[in-house]
């Protein structure tokens, strides 16, 4: 499907199980004055899927986005943006991209719809006459089309971030790459984003977003890729990762402490928990832990398995790797492992 | 080739294209291998120069000075960048002056002629009766407009007094031309090596003047044309007309020739001079003009006097007292009472003839 | 190394739904022909950002009003002194230090009033004009961001420095336009068709002044456009636009002195301001094209320099 919307003379671009990628890079490395920015990113991105990228303040997720798009040449690696290598057919993919990244670029002198028109002349799949109707399509997709004559300059920091947000879609996309698109918007704006991302997988289009919010991801992804300081810790559809993580049966019992002592007595982890217990379920299987408690003689009012959050996930997989490395810049030496 | 092999290309070809350009702009015009002519004889080369007209043509002369003249005022015309002549192969002529911000503009026509100095946007209007014209026009023709007469006045001053050779060819404003050398005969009591003028091939018009001195292996003095077109020229090239506003003179035909060469900064000696020896070591003696103190008194607050005495030593003879001024081509001894002496001599010369002509005028 | 392993292999549990997207609601047909913003319409977008902003306009404002200002201001002093001379007027020898003006009595007249004022506002204002626009063109944009839109769009960087050089190319234009028509203008209303005098003495008809400021305006661009290439050069390579500035400003402060200096006469040739001069020419009559000619040709190789290195710098740049 890929290949053949993209031009034929290009492999389909498949991951081992077969599944089209949108976006796929091979030993993916970047190094900038001796400090490696990302090292051996193999990044798979599915086609139709919202990815989240996930990772603190310098884990290398701008560069990584930067190098998807062209705008920064690898040291390393290959790169493949809807089937076709990048940044060589930057040229024939970059049309169907939409990208916001490292926050949006505007000059302040200009109303927020001039801004967008000068960004909307230099897309190749807008025809002359569309222009205009382009641009107010994407004004009033993101919420400011009263605001569109004022100057850039006299917006909001969240105005700011939707204009951005508009300019990555002034064209339907095929692939919409969204950095941090959330930065300084209010609870209601990063409500609307979220419903924006969700059109836009509606619509068939893969979304690729970074955030280092965890809660944001969890909420509009259905694929996570975790970074840190520079390397993929993991990634995978959000189902998987989080179930990746320790299987744990919650059950709510009034006898909580006497239930902890009797599992713990057969060999069984567990652990008080408001209301009740966390039983870790990785070698027991449930009815042999229902069958233990109410054998020592606790009350088991309801047993539900419980998934893990994401944020567990995320602080135990970056933890394998070491501690998770706080505000980082990119450039920092200390990145280097 | 990656980007960034490709950026490197695209700069190092730029770069390269680029600085060769800016060089190539600087090489002299003319560089080429000296042309391949058929061989001439020097008697047949002087009489074919002699005979020459100068045909239509327009050009553009420099002039390259080496004198190590003192910077007097009054000789500031010699300043210039470069001359554009026009000459429509007759009697008409027209000279420009290009100085860095203004010019002194000459027009010649067949009963008139103008000089305009954009400095002063002033305009002096020289006519001259029937039978002053012929006169005149011997006078007005030594012009730089009309190189080939300019020549032959050389050329038959020295002559006799000097061997005269062919030595190769040039390339003078991209044109073929003959080398003629003329070297000073041993007894010449002169400080010049020799002058050289390259004859055009083709219409025997001289192309560049060259004067060596002794011991020196570059020219001390150049003039030359960089340009060099034959081909009609515009009749209104030829008419002048002052603009409005310019203030107008007219002056008589005899004052003209003066004016003209004193604006070309020639020996202002006019017809008050006379002169000592012939040939390479003709010693010219005339008065001191009486503007030129003057005028210096005015523009430096300095008189000439004063200036003579800072550039010049001073000599004693039967004359008199004076001081002697020397450069590369020769030097002048201006005595206290007014006279002028000046050659392309030593100083002894020049004394010599100061005392000769004391005697004859006695 | 990672936890990967396991993980990544479970992706193709999304497949059946990245594979079912509503076909129709894709966008349009990825041609397998490249496919580019017309280069007009980039080139439209440019300069109506150019002058949209208010710094080019300010600079423009002034250089309009300069010619009107000295233009006045000459002619009020002559009023006062008909035939004193005026020693510093706009006819003023550029880069002669003092050196006698080309006119003394015709400073106002829409010849030498626009060809003086363009000589003099050459020597800096102008070339600051086109290096602030060229400053802005790409180290401007860097430093807002904005660079990375195009980029994306995707524009090459090849077109994106032809956009920007055409950009650059219309500000000099329009710079140099202006000086001459506001001198020009200034001059026929102070001195109608007075004093339209070459500096050879022949009278001009209005045509012949047309021409030969048209010329002028065409040769200065020429050479502003070497500035700006170079310009472009340093704007490429920095985030700071008054870098660019603060650059063509020494470049040429630097070029200057050394024309001062006679013992490096060998040198002058390669420096760009000694074309400046050539500019007289056109007042002579008839008009002698060699220096100027010789003037352009230098500016072209300058600008064949700057644009190598601007395009070398920009290609490996990051975006």
């Amino acid at each position: 499907m890929t290949a053949a919307r993209a031009g034929a003379a290009v492999p389909e671009a498949r991951n081992g199980s077969g599944t089209a990628l949108a976006a796929r890079t091979r030993g993916l490395r970047k190094v900038y004055r001796g400090t490696v920015a990302v090292d051996g990113v193999d990044l798979e991105v599915p086609e139709g899927a919202v990815v989240g990228m996930l990772g603190p303040n310098g884990s290398g997720k701008t560069t990584t986005i930067r190098m998807l798009l062209g705008l920064v040449e690898p040291t390393e690696g290959e790169i493949e943006l809807l089937g076709m290598p990048m940044p060589r057919s930057a040229d024939r993919v970059l049309p169907h991209v939409g990208a916001l990244v490292e926050g949006p670029g505007f000059h302040p002198f200009l109303s927020g719809r001039e801004n967008l028109q000068r960004l909307a002349a230099a897309e190749p799949l807008l025809s002359g006459r569309e222009l205009d109707g382009a641009v107010s399509a994407a004004l009033e997709r993101v919420g400011l089309a009263d605001a569109a004559r004022r100057k850039y300059r006299a917006y909001s920091l969240g105005m700011k971030q939707r204009l951005g947000l508009a300019s990555a879609l002034l064209v339907p996309r095929r692939l919409v790459v969204l950095d941090e698109p959330t930065n300084g918007l209010d609870p209601a704006g990063t409500q609307e984003v979220r419903r924006i991302i969700a059109e836009l997988q509606a619509n068939g289009v893969t979304v690729l977003v970074s955030s280092h919010l965890l809660a944001e991801v969890e909420a509009t992804c259905t694929h996570v890729v975790v970074l840190n300081q520079g390397v993929v810790v993991a990634q995978g559809a959000l189902d998987d990762l989080l179930e990746s993580g320790s299987p744990t049966l919650f059950v709510s019992t009034p006898d909580g402490a006497s239930a902890v002592d009797a599992l713990r007595d057969h060999r069984i982890p567990a652990r008080l928990a408001p209301d009740g217990v966390r039983v870790d379920i990785t070698t027991t299987a449930p009815a042999t832990v229902i069958e233990t408690l109410v054998r020592a003689g606790a009350r088991v009012d309801e047993a539900r398995r419980e998934r893990a959050g994401l944020e567990d996930a995320f602080a135990r997989l970056t933890h394998d790797v070491g501690e998770l490395v706080g505000e980082l810049d990119p450039d920092e030496p200390e990145l280097v492992r | 080739m990656g980007p960034r092999t490709k950026a490197l290309v695209a700069a190092g070809a730029g770069i390269t294209v680029g600085i060769a350009g800016l060089a190539l702009s600087t090489l002299p015009a003319g560089a080429d291998d000296d042309p391949v002519l058929p061989a001439i004889g020097a008697e047949e080369l002087v009489t074919s120069a002699l005979a020459a007209r100068a045909p239509a043509f327009s050009g553009v002369a420099e002039m390259q000075n080496e004198l190590g003249l003192p910077a007097v005022p009054g000789t500031e015309a010699l300043d210039f960048e470069s001359v554009r002549v026009f000459h429509d192969g007759e009697e008409s002529a027209r000279v420009q002056v290009e100085r860095e911000a203004s010019e002194l503009t000459f027009v010649k026509g067949s009963d008139e002629a103008w000089a305009y100095d954009s400095r002063e946007h002033s305009a002096k209007r020289f006519t001259w009766d029937e039978a002053d014209a012929a006169a005149a026009r011997g006078h007005a023709e030594a012009e730089l407009a009309d190189p080939s007469e300019a020549a032959a006045e050389i050329i038959e001053r020295l002559r006799p007094t000097s061997d005269i050779a062919v030595d190769g060819t040039a390339r003078v404003a991209d044109r073929a031309a003959y080398e003629l050398v003329l070297t000073p005969k041993p007894t010449e009591k002169t400080l010049l090596r020799e002058i050289t003028i390259a004859v055009d091939e083709e219409t025997r018009v001289p192309l560049r003047f060259d004067v060596f001195a002794n011991g020196r292996s570059e020219p001390v003095l150049s003039l030359g044309f960089v340009e060099f077109e034959v081909g009609a020229q515009d009749a209104d090239l030829f008419e002048f007309t002052p603009p409005e506003g310019a203030e107008v003179e007219t002056t008589e035909a005899d004052d003209a020739v003066g004016s003209a060469r004193d604006a070309k900064g020639r020996d202002d000696v006019g017809q008050y001079a006379s002169t000592v020896g012939e040939g390479w070591d003709t010693v010219v003696i005339g008065e001191a003009p009486d503007d030129l103190p003057t005028e210096a008194a005015v523009e430096d607050g300095q008189d000439l006097g004063g200036i003579l005495a800072q550039v010049g030593q001073p000599v004693t003879g039967e004359f008199g007292t004076g001081t002697h001024v020397q450069v590369a081509v020769g030097g002048a001894v201006v005595t206290d009472d007014g006279r002028i002496a000046a050659g392309a001599v030593p100083r002894q010369v020049l004394v010599d003839a100061l005392d000769t002509d004391g005697a004859v005028q006695q | 190394m990672t936890t990967q392993g396991p993980v990544a292999a479970r992706g193709a549990a999304v497949q059946g739904r990245a594979a079912a997207p509503d076909a129709d609601a894709v966008p349009p047909e990825a041609s397998p022909v490249r496919r580019r913003a017309p280069i007009g319409r980039l080139l439209r977008a440019e300069v109506r950002w150019i002058f949209r902003r208010p710094r080019t306009l300010a600079v423009l404002g002034l250089l309009v009003l300069l010619p009107v200002i000295t233009g006045v201001a000459v002619d009020l002093t002559l009023d006062g002194a008909t035939a004193a001379p005026v020693d510093a007027g706009p006819g003023g020898a550029p880069g002669a230090g003092g050196g006698p003006p080309i006119f003394v009595t015709m400073a106002t007249s829409a010849f030498v009033l626009p060809l003086g004022s363009l000589m003099t506002l050459l020597m800096l204002l102008l070339p600051l004009t086109v290096a602030m626009a060229a400053g802005d063109a790409l180290a401007g944009e860097q430093s807002h961001g904005a660079l990375r839109g195009w980029l994306l769009a995707p524009v090459s960087r090849g077109r994106l420095l032809l956009v920007k050089t055409v950009g650059v190319l219309v500000v000099a234009l329009v710079a140099a336009g202006l000086v001459v028509t506001s001198g020009l203008v200034t001059g026929f209303l102070l001195a109608g068709t007075d004093g339209l005098v070459s500096m050879s003495g022949t009278e001009l008809s209005v045509g012949g002044v047309l021409w030969r400021l048209a010329v002028a305006v065409a040769w200065a661009t020429i050479y502003l456009m070497a500035v700006g290439a170079v310009a472009l050069a340093i704007s490429a390579s920095t985030e700071h636009p008054m870098l660019v500035v603060v650059g063509v400003l020494g470049g040429l402060i630097v070029s200057v002195v050394l024309m001062q200096i006679p013992a490096l006469d060998w040198l002058h040739p390669y420096l760009l301001p000694s074309s400046l001069t050539s500019l007289v020419d056109l007042i002579r009559d008839p008009v002698s094209f060699d220096g100027l000619v010789e003037g352009a040709f230098r500016a072209v190789c300058y600008l064949v320099i700057g644009l190598s290195v601007a395009y070398a710098r920009l290609t490996t740049r990051d975006g």
